[in-house]
């Protein structure tokens, strides 16, 4: 039944109060819950960004405290048995190999898609509240092409949902190479000059790579074909006081990266 | 700056370096990369292991507990949707997975007043209480009982039922610790 489908694919509004989301949060990192209340709760992270947020934000800290606790040593045997229960697909059937691809990349289109969609709407409930402050030669270009790539910045590890600017990468054009824009929040604008450095983290692999650092105001941020390839396998940037690889002293802003459909066609 | 906090950013940034790491590993476990389980295996097995045994105190069952948190890191790395650290990813899926054979084997946690104070009491050092967002410094502004009531619910997989018992507390008293104690936990995080 539709209807039927349709709640379980949106989560009550309450699971996205954040006095709620912080509580459930909490409780299943730190607590002990029932395993039905743990399963309900896990479906409820599939679909409730801000629930998942809040688990993550608790997690992280929280295994700080793992990490520095004694470690106790694994019998061999431990990892033979892993080892056998976790067959590796067989190399060389290339048509299997193709096959799997070819369902992975289904399923990295329709996360890709999910994605897209969220981001959408939350880019667009971000333009209400967000003005640009970078104008430049090239400002034109926002008005007539939509961004291929967006990424909203927090400040690193605050998941109060505060953004406090977004990127967003349009694609080259006949008349003018790939190019960032950066955007601050108007309800928390930039507080100080001071130039960032951004970085991407490839989605796959995890790597980080060097993007570049900003432009002097007014000036474009023009990307390279390099540049513009890692911001579009990245799934997250990250913005840095300085050129150093990125560290938690150093960096300063990170948000997730989504690839943005045409609002064109994407217009019912 | 002093050289107490010239060593805790030297080690801040050698843990980011090591999460980065298992971040990558993870991301080509969803490639059904084999060499990289080896590898995360390599580098998580002994803090994993110590998560285990700290809610199961039995080594054989521990360590068939950690064979099923691989195999499951295996068949589920891409439900790591990224919003947090790999680490932390792996620290929940190894908790749960221990309490949930905990509860099979109908087993209650190993009660040790003496041993678990020892091991929260190691976790504070001079050095923590000076970060400003550390989850220790925040930990340590609590008042002593939430504090406790927290840490030996997460470490040791306590119920708020067997710490009632445990620290002698009506069970509603130490779940308005609980509740209190990470309500004020976020406000000093945030």
């Amino acid at each position: 039944m539709p209807s039927v489908n349709s709640n379980r694919s949106k989560p009550a509004l309450r699971y996205r109060n954040p006095v709620i989301c912080e509580h459930l949060a909490s409780q299943y990192v730190t607590g002990v819950m029932t395993p039905r209340v743990r399963s309900r709760l896990e479906t409820l992270l599939n679909v409730t960004p801000e629930l998942n947020r809040a688990v993550a934000f608790w997690s992280d800290q929280m295994a700080e405290i793992q990490f520095e606790l004694p470690e106790q040593t694994a019998n061999n045997t431990v990892w033979n048995q892993i080892d056998a229960l976790t067959p590796e697909k067989k190399q060389g059937h290339s048509s299997t190999n193709r096959e799997n691809q070819s369902w992975w990349k289904n399923l990295v289109l329709w996360q890709a898609t999910g994605i897209a969609g969220v981001a959408t709407s939350f880019a667009l409930a971000l333009m209400l509240f967000i003005a640009p402050l970078s104008t430049t030669n090239n400002a034109t270009l926002s008005l007539k092409t939509a961004p291929s790539y967006m990424a909203a910045m927090s400040k690193h590890n605050d998941t109060s949902d505060n953004i406090r600017f977004v990127i967003n990468a349009y694609k080259k054009t006949e008349n003018t190479p790939s190019t960032l824009f950066v955007q601050w929040s108007q309800r928390e604008p930039r507080k100080n000059s001071d130039t960032l450095f951004l970085w991407a983290e490839d989605k796959d692999t995890g790597e980080l790579s060097y993007i570049g650092s900003e432009p002097a105001k007014g000036e474009p941020w023009h990307l390279t074909k390099p540049t513009w390839k890692a911001i579009s396998n990245s799934s997250r940037l990250i913005a840095t006081r300085d050129q150093q690889q990125p560290s938690q002293a150093n960096t300063l802003f990170s948000g997730p990266c989504v690839q943005l459909t045409d609002w064109k066609q994407s217009a019912i | 700056m002093t050289q107490t906090s010239l060593d805790k950013s030297t080690m801040d940034d050698s843990l980011f370096q090591w999460n980065s790491e298992i971040n990558r590993l993870l991301h080509q476990l969803k490639r059904k990369d084999k060499f990289a389980l080896k590898t995360l295996y390599d580098e998580t097995n002994g803090k994993l292991l110590g998560i285990i045994m700290r809610i199961i105190y039995d080594k054989h069952e521990a360590e068939e507990c950690l064979q099923d948190v691989f195999v499951k890191v295996w068949e589920q790395a891409d439900k790591y949707s990224g919003a947090g650290s790999a680490w932390g990813w792996l620290c929940v899926l190894t908790r749960n997975a221990a309490l949930d054979r905990l509860r099979r084997l109908q087993a209650h946690p190993h009660i040790s007043t003496d041993e678990d104070n020892g091991l929260l009491s190691s976790l504070f050092s001079e050095q923590d209480l000076n970060q400003q967002h550390s989850i220790k410094r925040c930990l340590s502004k609590l008042k002593e009982q939430p504090r406790q009531a927290i840490l030996l619910s997460f470490i040791h997989g306590y119920s708020h039922g067997e710490l009632s018992t445990q620290l002698d507390t009506p069970l509603g008293t130490i779940k308005a610790w609980v509740r209190r104690g990470l309500q004020e936990l976020k406000l000093c995080l945030a």
